[in-house]
């Protein structure tokens, strides 16, 4: 073997160790993170939504942009995706430095690692690697041409459309092909061509924001990309974008700038690539998010015991999370028995405050809709879709409580996005049967059943800290188990007793077989302080809980003189109770 | 040329390029052997039996019946006909030749011949008849776009629309202005020239144009309420007429309702725009009263408006608003004796946005069983008030879904409303004709390019309002003036 092949080969197994490296990194850490990305828009096969993005420099990216990013419905195929893009990012960058003779084999890697910084982030999405392929993709072509005439034409034909096309990713393209004719042309006049570009460049998102676009002066620079709170994976995409730039340029000043195959060049890229590494984990990288989208994913399956094995395993106390645990531990029965065995914050926990923004009346409006609460979960999904524009989540909600409530108008309107895609046609077509022949509905479990919840007497939706509308809720349906239980989980973690003894009569009426545990400890304490007797007829507390109650009380007393010490004695056995929770909460943290 | 401008001259290309393609169609089928087939065809929007202007843009829409083909002959009074052939039922007139049909039949009928092809056969459907109304509506549409939201709102705009063929601007948009929201576009007696709309939050004011000068004001001051809103021009065009109140809104949990707006508190009051006065009397701002919806009588002499009596507003379905009117004096600027025109609590309904026909004889206002916010009220109607004789009766214009903000054309041959019909969410504009002995005609609604445009858009028309010529105003030539600081009005209680 020469030493050429070895270098082929080392080579070659290395870009493919990097390429594993990403695949793993996207698939396996950071897999839901990307699959929420899906979650965030709508591709539709349509022409109206088509053109829509046109009212913008860069329009096109985005539109192409969703178009792959609908692919994201599985973190494999999500991480295949991304991890084949960054590949023909890689092949393209590498074509524009060999064109430019400039041997760094490993330096596109440098790009790719800054744009897996961005793409770690939720704000700014898929669209610099969308954006950065499609310019290099047209930068190989304009390399391919030969003469320089055509090509100088081809350039300055390309600089206009490409922005309207793809906005700013325009100016790395130009950049690039400046720097190109400055390095390459043999011609005298390159300067010239290189002046012309320049002033082509920079009178077009001028010219544009004066003829073409109604946009500031600020989106006719940056757009399609815009800055969030956390501005930094925009300037990682940034990074990304303009290396390729300074590469070509480095190669126009060290004409004979070469990178000798050596143990140096190979410790100092190593050391490189590690350190970028190290900076993905530590400034990109967000375990939690992914962890957060995971729980997410598996509610909108219904996978509840899921969600409670993730949320067990959740690092910290995020108020989503709490929320998702709430309401899975509701749906596999278990609320009223586990309810404290998972961190718990007050009522906070149990439902999300409104606020207008694009996270909570996204994810808030789940509870409404379980309980069957049909106007406010329509309402908080109508909010979300304006908050966050058209998604496949929002879209569905408001079908199905537009079915749930009778208004079959309304829901056609939504099934007719949902059929303009790939991967919700199927969903909007057994929507669109319920609507055509509203007898089915009786047939499917959960909407039959949540539309008999829906309220029939009006009042005012309300929102407060110790309730979401439950006693008007049960005033409409006794029956609805669900607003009783979160109703009296309410009672529980806001310590309120009062309101949790007047409404432990309802246990009959919603056909329940015994007292579930945390109800009897709550029972326990009410009545120790009270000395009412409020056991509702018919029932009565275990003795295992009684038990666990005398255990409880000796531990204290064992301890009253110091409460430090009673937390670590009891947490261990009884922190999973209504008693310690009662007690200890606010020591606790 | 704007690239909104740009793309539609795109559109306009490839459906001259489809036009092509289907006359070429026709040319090559020859006539149709068809069988009569006394059945009615339908087609979204529905342009059967309407009233429309000789000026308006083509009404293309799509047969909803199934079939092989489609055929649709639109034959004029004079002999003259435009056919258009379709194989998926969307019916798309050509611009020029539309245009000249309906300006040869002012005054005339015109009638829609449907030809369906079903099993290999066609099938002659029934004719519609359709009467071109002598008088021409005003050009422009001028409107707010958008979502029928609750509390969020993401990109708004006031846009305008030229009814005479599809094309549609903004006048202002959000994404210029930090995207805040904005609002009650007004306009003196339909004039493009002497308008007003107001912004909110950041860059809040209201922009007034006048002789081609905007200027940006606050008409908040420390006596009033808030910044005025719900304006209402002055025939005159000196004087504004503004609500002034602090606002609610509350959401239903039964199917059947949604939202309710209500006012807590709310006055009324006069903008001078020549001194940037504020002008109040207790009279139009009685603590005992909430005002709302002003509206100028066409001679300018009398202020009409909504007002119910004081209620904890949680009691909204208590709330019923009565029609009043007010004389003003626009030379001694002071108000007058008070009148009941609709005693409307007293029969258990409510009256909001009253609206004057120019001729001063007609007022159209919606009728509810409570409160003022009508556009989430189902039952909300548009009747008529005979100002003369007093008789109030309905147009059959409505339907079992809401009806509400409207408002005439400068000529009073044309009044424009909102409707929720279509799907019970998103409001669109309707046209209705008036005609010289006062009767609405069958309404039609906005015609787009796209027949299936409606089905794909989901943002609501807000606010339509006719005008005369195209407002001279974009959203290049107003962020100059968004980031500038709001003028402080002054204010002036009088009698």
């Amino acid at each position: 073997m020469t030493f050429t092949n070895t270098r082929r080969l080392t080579a070659n197994l290395l870009t493919g160790l990097f390429f594993l490296f990403y695949f793993i990194y996207f698939s396996i850490l950071n897999g839901y993170h990307l699959m929420f990305f899906e979650q965030d828009q709508l591709f539709r096969f349509n022409w109206h939504y088509f053109f829509s993005f046109f009212d913008k420099p860069g329009g096109f990216l985005v539109w192409l942009n969703a178009f792959f990013v609908q692919f994201f419905v599985h973190p494999w195929v999500a991480a295949a995706v991304v991890t084949l893009f960054a590949f023909i990012i890689f092949i393209s960058i590498r074509r524009i430095l060999r064109f430019h003779h400039f041997d760094g084999y490993f330096f596109p890697f440098i790009p790719l690692m800054f744009l897996a910084m961005s793409l770690s982030s939720q704000s700014v999405g898929f669209i610099p690697s969308t954006g950065m392929l499609v310019i290099l993709l047209v930068v190989n072509g304009y390399i391919a041409v030969k003469n320089n005439k055509v090509r100088f034409v081809l350039g300055l034909l390309l600089i206009v459309p490409l922005y309207m096309l793809t906005g700013i990713f325009a100016f790395a393209f130009a950049l690039m092909i400046i720097l190109t004719e400055i390095a390459k042309s043999p011609q005298r006049d390159r300067f010239i061509f290189a002046a012309a570009y320049l002033v082509l460049m920079a009178l077009t998102p001028v010219l544009m924001r004066y003829f073409v676009y109604f946009i500031t002066a600020e989106n006719a620079v940056v757009a399609p990309l815009e800055f969030p709170d956390n501005p930094a994976p925009v300037y990682y995409s940034f990074i990304a974008l303009f290396f390729v730039p300074v590469l070509i340029l480095a190669s126009a000043f060290f004409k004979k700038l070469q990178f000798s195959w050596n143990f140096k060049y190979i410790i100092t890229t190593g050391i490189l690539f590690v350190a970028l590494v190290f900076a993905l984990f530590r400034f990109s990288y967000d375990s939690r998010n992914n962890k957060l989208q995971e729980i997410d994913y598996q509610v909108q399956k219904s996978n509840w015991e899921e969600v409670l094995k993730l949320a067990g395993k959740y690092p910290g106390r995020n108020q989503l999370v709490l929320y998702y645990t709430n309401l899975a531990l509701y749906q596999t029965g278990r609320m009223s028995d586990q309810l404290f065995y998972y961190p718990q914050s007050g009522s906070k926990g149990l439902w999300l405050e409104w606020k207008r923004n694009e996270i909570n009346p996204y994810y808030g409006g789940e509870i409404f809709y379980h309980l069957g609460f049909s106007n406010e979960a329509f309402r908080w999904a109508f909010e979300a879709m304006e908050a966050k524009g058209m998604n496949p989540r929002s879209l569905k909600r408001l079908a199905v409580t537009a079915i749930m409530n009778g208004q079959y108008d309304i829901a056609l309107k939504y099934t007719r996005f949902l059929k303009q895609t790939l991967f919700y046609k199927k969903q909007a077509g057994y929507y669109e049967k319920l609507i055509n022949n509203p007898e089915l509905i009786e047939d499917d479990p959960e909407i039959a059943a949540l539309k008999q919840l829906i309220p029939q007497k009006d009042f005012i939706s309300f929102m407060s800290q110790d309730d979401i509308g439950f006693y008007p809720l049960l005033e409409n349906h006794p029956k609805n188990r669900m607003a009783f239980e979160y109703m009296m989980a309410s009672f529980l973690l806001n310590k309120n007793l009062n309101g949790f003894a007047a409404n432990l009569y309802r246990l009959k009426e919603l056909g329940y077989s015994r007292i579930p545990v945390h109800f009897e400890e709550a029972i326990i304490i009410f009545t120790g302080v009270t000395k009412k007797d409020i056991v509702p007829e018919g029932f009565s507390i275990s003795p295992a809980t009684q038990q666990r109650f005398h255990t409880y009380a000796e531990i204290l007393n064992m301890y009253s003189d110091n409460m430090n010490m009673a937390v670590k004695a009891l947490g261990r056995d009884f922190g999973n109770t209504f008693w310690f929770y009662m007690q200890f909460n606010n020591l606790e943290k | 040329m704007s690239f909104i401008e740009s793309y539609d001259m795109l559109k306009q290309l490839k459906n001259y390029f489809l036009i092509s393609i289907i006359l070429l169609a026709i040319g090559c089928s020859g006539k149709l052997n068809y069988k009569d087939f006394s059945k009615d065809v339908t087609c979204f929007p529905d342009y059967q039996n309407v009233a429309i202007p000789s000026n308006i843009a083509p009404l293309n829409f799509t047969i909803r019946d199934t079939a092989q083909q489609y055929k649709v002959v639109l034959k004029g009074s004079l002999g003259k006909e435009i056919s258009v052939k379709s194989d998926d039922g969307r019916i798309i007139f050509p611009v020029s030749k539309w245009k000249a049909l309906l300006k040869e039949n002012r005054g005339k009928e015109i009638v829609f011949e449907f030809y369906l092809k079903q099993k290999g056969e066609w099938l002659k459907y029934n004719s519609a008849r359709n009467f071109v109304a002598a008088e021409d509506i005003d050009p422009y549409l001028v409107y707010r776009l958008i979502e029928p939201g609750y509390e969020t709102w993401n990109k708004m705009g006031i846009y305008q629309r030229n009814l005479e063929n599809f094309d549609e601007t903004p006048v202002m948009i959000n994404e210029m202005s930090d995207g805040n929201c904005m609002n009650c576009h007004s306009f003196c007696k339909n004039s493009s020239d002497r308008m007003l709309f107001h912004m909110r939050a950041q860059n809040g004011g209201t922009y007034i144009l006048t002789d081609g000068k905007v200027s940006k004001v606050d008409t908040k001051t420390d006596s009033t309420l808030s910044a005025g809103v719900y304006p209402a021009w002055h025939p005159g065009g000196r004087f504004v007429a503004f609500l002034v109140n602090r606002i609610v809104q509350s959401f239903h949990a039964i199917e059947k309702r949604k939202i309710e707006v209500i006012d807590t508190l709310s006055d009324l009051m006069i903008y001078d725009t020549k001194l940037n006065k504020v002008l109040t009397s207790a009279s139009i701002a009685s603590p005992a009263r909430y005002e709302t919806f002003p509206v100028w009588s066409p001679d300018g002499s009398s202020l009409y408006f909504c007002s119910a009596g004081f209620q904890n507003y949680r009691n909204f379905e208590d709330i019923k608003y009565d029609l009043l009117k007010i004389n003003f004096d626009t030379v001694a600027v002071k108000f007058g004796a008070t009148d009941t025109v609709i005693a409307a609590a007293r029969n258990g309904f409510s009256v909001s946005f009253p609206r004057i026909s120019p001729d001063g004889k007609t007022l159209m206002f919606c009728k509810t069983a409570y409160g003022n916010f009508t556009i989430w009220h189902d039952d909300s109607d548009i009747y008529a008030l005979d100002l003369a004789t007093s008789r109030m009766y309905m147009p059959e214009i409505n339907s079992n879904r809401s009806e509400s903000y409207h408002n005439w054309s400068s000529s009073g041959r044309w009044m424009v409303f909102s409707s929720r019909r279509i799907d019970g969410l998103y409001t669109r504009p309707y046209f209705t004709y008036i005609d010289k002995e006062g009767k609405a005609h069958k309404p039609f609604l906005l015609p787009q390019k796209d027949p299936d445009f409606y089905m794909d858009f989901v943002k609501s028309y807000n606010v339509p309002e006719l005008v005369k010529a195209k407002v001279d105003l974009d959203p290049r030539k107003l962020e100059k003036i968004v980031k500038t600081e709001a003028v402080k009005s002054s204010f002036e209680r009088i009698f």
